[in-house]
């Protein structure tokens, strides 16, 4: 609708500045609206580089997701981000969390093996969610860690895997 | 005034056209994974997308480097690939699969700090990265940069390691997901070959068992070129990686149940794991993978 907008602003103008006008901050604009998913790709790299640093110095990353979600619309349907990996035994991982300031949402990872779940960064016994989780991982496999936002509010977050040195 | 009047209008439009996110109802609700969700996966029914995360994970040289450092094995440049037999890669797919052994033998290096000749691999990963459309997802100069000195390598081994998940994703993404595979087929088999070579000569029970659990790993690796077996140079690999992976048929797993123990420590939670995974197989099977490893490992990369 804006390229034909435009397309009429330019047919309607009489002078050539007027026309040049137009085209100058339609550029600008065009460039606006595709530079939005510049910015967006721009501000999950800053979280990832964020939370790579809170991860510790102590480790080492192997990978980054990044998390957003929508609003639940239903409390017993919160979205959910999933994401099935490799764990090996003998290996010290840690999975940080860092939210987005921008979403209310602050992210839960859940970790589950094959038979339930395992680590969380959220303890039910104080219903604290901590920044991050250390798992001493004991049997090799797959494993799926969920990510979603604490009473289903809306959220984006880059959840670190890292390798935690020895 | 009609120029003002189209400049107004375009902010309006500019304007209207950003988000804005509501606040919503702060409201108490449960969080529980749904069902619909928990059931809906089962690691043992692979899709792609579910296969592509595992082994996107399962080939990471980090790891196995790691482990290496921890067992105090010594670094030697025996067993890497050498850096000056880049020019025989002449397909994607010969070049995409010398990415992933270059890739594993940077991370091995960075791991131990050795920074001697680690500039020669960031040369070699430069090259095909960019003969395979992806050298833009490395930051050469940082890279270089890093390499000088000892004590940037961790942050090596973070740009590195997340350039390579970067190019998955990209790669994936482009519907050139067999140039993908191939990369982590590269870094998989080099990471095999590391920690065979290093077992031959440093034998350590738990590099032992390390070895062993790729029985688990190959599953998913052909299950990820099975997607690919319509591309001749990928079907040749997973053929000649079946002889291997027969060997590891042979290899038992068993897990030892326990439950995940939780506590905070230093303001983190820790989960330690102690239901734990054995394995067990023969010193004479361990000998024929370390054999047909290193068998493999130089004939698909020396072709």
């Amino acid at each position: 609708m804006n390229v034909f907008f435009i397309f009429a602003l330019l047919n309607a103008s009489k002078s050539k500045a007027m026309k040049f006008g137009i085209l100058f901050f339609s550029i600008v604009l065009i460039s606006f609206s595709t530079g939005k998913k510049t910015f967006g790709q721009s501000r999950p790299d800053k979280l990832v580089n964020l939370c790579v640093r809170e991860s510790g110095s102590d480790a080492i990353y192997l990978k980054d997701y990044v998390v957003k979600l929508p609003k639940a619309t239903r409390p017993d349907n919160p979205p959910v981000a999933r994401h099935t990996l490799a764990l090996h035994k003998n290996i010290h991982y840690r999975f940080t969390i860092c939210n987005s300031e921008k979403y209310p949402g602050k992210g839960i990872i859940r970790i589950y093996d094959t038979k339930g779940m395992i680590a969380s960064n959220f303890s039910n016994k104080s219903g604290k969610i901590y920044n991050s989780v250390d798992f001493f991982c004991k049997k090799s496999g797959p494993y799926t860690v969920y990510i979603t936002f604490k009473d289903g509010e809306p959220g984006m977050a880059v959840s670190i895997l890292s390798y935690v040195k020895q | 005034m009609r120029f003002l009047l189209s400049v107004l209008i375009s902010v309006f439009i500019v304007m209207t056209a950003c988000h804005s996110s509501g606040s919503g109802n702060k409201k108490k609700e449960s969080f529980n994974i749904p069902d619909s969700v928990l059931n809906e996966e089962k690691p043992s029914m692979l899709e792609e997308e579910v296969t592509a995360d595992i082994i996107d994970n399962l080939a990471s040289p980090v790891e196995i480097a790691g482990m290496l450092n921890k067992l105090n094995v010594p670094y030697s440049n025996q067993y890497l690939y050498p850096a000056r037999n880049i020019s025989g890669f002449n397909t994607d797919i010969q070049k995409a699969f010398a990415l992933g052994v270059y890739g594993a033998d940077l991370g091995y290096q960075a791991m131990y700090g050795q920074n001697t000749a680690i500039l020669d691999y960031i040369s070699n990963i430069k090259k095909l990265s960019e003969d395979l459309k992806v050298g833009q997802f490395f930051d050469f100069s940082t890279l270089k940069r890093l390499s000088s000195n000892k004590n940037n390598l961790d942050s090596l081994m973070f740009l590195a390691v997340r350039s390579f998940n970067d190019i998955d994703k990209y790669l994936r993404g482009k519907q050139r997901g067999e140039v993908s595979a191939m990369i982590i087929s590269g870094l998989w088999l080099e990471g095999m070959y590391l920690a065979t070579q290093v077992q031959k000569d440093y034998p350590h029970p738990e590099l032992k068992e390390r070895i062993g659990e790729q029985k688990i790993i190959m599953e998913d690796l052909f299950t990820l070129l099975g997607h690919y077996k319509n591309n001749r140079e990928v079907k040749k690999l997973n053929a000649q990686l079946i002889p291997l992976k027969n060997l590891f048929q042979q290899v038992s797993i068993t897990v030892i149940p326990g439950e995940p123990e939780t506590v905070e420590k230093d303001g983190r939670l820790v989960v330690i794991q102690h239901e734990e995974s054995k394995i067990d197989y023969s010193e004479e099977l361990l000998q024929k993978i370390i054999l047909k490893t290193k068998e493999l490992r130089n004939k698909i990369v020396n072709k």
